[in-house]
């Protein structure tokens, strides 16, 4: 059945928001907004790196700050996000995935490595938000696989 | 309160062409369209650089036209690719936003040039979105921007 009008305009206003939130969130990273990243994310929202053999997931607010800020402390990656792919699920639930490129600020804005998001949306009041993001590295430079030691413990 | 479908229409709309016009000033810049990029601004519209060694700023058609009618004349020709762009709607037909450009330099076998950002305020001008105000921080250049 073709879908109302309503409901089109509806979902194109989720796909909107859902889109700005990697955009958002690569521009906290560029800016070292700890606050403004975790509030990107739903109250028990997580956040898994893997890479090199790794893992390590975050969840919560309180985890995410903390893990954030530790990992600003050893990294200064700048982003930029690339083809995002959105599925809407029904009842306030969306999947995605985006591709990153980093380069680092403390050297010479060098290419630090590549990789993917596989992120998990969910809509808390009006707003969209990330229920988990989980970040694939494809490629990273030796300093960004030292440095991700900062993220937090493997759990 | 939630949002009608009339205001979420109009949000959308909005945005969508306030995010058309970075797209469009790449698009401008790539092919050298000076033109073009100036009537992306509003009449009184200006571009502001810092960050780096001098401080520029071009006001106006006039102001504009001469400095983008520069474009490439240096030993940088841009070639941009814009990224990370987001956006506040601020009601009554004023938006900002925040922009991140990657630059490659014709002149130098496209080699990676440099990055920074945009700081930019958009203006509604009858059923169009333009520029009012882009202030651009370069953050690594290996040439002159």
């Amino acid at each position: 059945m073709a879908k109302t009008l309503e409901q089109t305009i509806t979902e194109l206003a989720d796909r909107d928001q859902i889109r700005e939130l990697p955009q958002r969130y690569c521009d906290c990273v560029w800016r070292g907004d700890v606050d403004g990243i975790v509030a990107l994310f739903a109250d028990d929202g997580v956040f898994t790196i893997a890479g090199n053999n790794r893992e390590t997931t975050n969840k919560g607010h309180a985890d995410l700050k903390k893990t954030y800020a530790a990992g600003f402390k050893n990294l200064t990656p700048r982003p930029y996000i690339h083809n995002h792919v959105i599925e809407l699920k029904g009842d306030g639930k969306a999947s995605g995935r985006c591709y990153v490129e980093l380069r680092d600020a403390s050297d010479n804005l060098k290419w630090l490595g590549t990789g993917f998001y596989h992120d998990e949306y969910v809509k808390v009041g009006d707003q969209w938000k990330f229920q988990s993001r989980s970040a694939q590295m494809v490629h990273m430079e030796p300093k960004m696989v030292a440095g991700t030691g900062g993220m937090g413990e493997k759990k | 309160m939630a949002k009608s479908i009339e205001q979420l229409a109009m949000e959308l709309t909005d945005r969508e062409a306030i995010r058309e016009l970075p797209l469009k000033y790449c698009d401008c810049v790539w092919r050298s369209d000076s033109t073009g990029i100036v009537d992306l601004f509003t009449d009184d519209g200006e571009f502001i650089t810092k960050g780096f060694k001098t401080e520029q700023k071009a006001t106006g058609r006039e102001g504009l036209m001469k400095l983008y009618g520069g474009l490439g004349q240096g030993a940088l020709a841009p070639r941009p690719y814009i990224h990370n762009h987001v956006i506040d709607l601020q009601g009554n037909g004023r938006a900002t936003g925040r922009c991140y450009v990657e630059i490659r330099n014709l002149k130098s076998n496209l080699e990676w040039a440099g990055t920074g950002y945009y700081d930019d305020e958009y203006v509604k001008v009858g059923d169009g979105w333009k520029f009012k105000s882009r202030l651009f921080h370069p953050v690594h250049f290996s040439v002159n921007p």
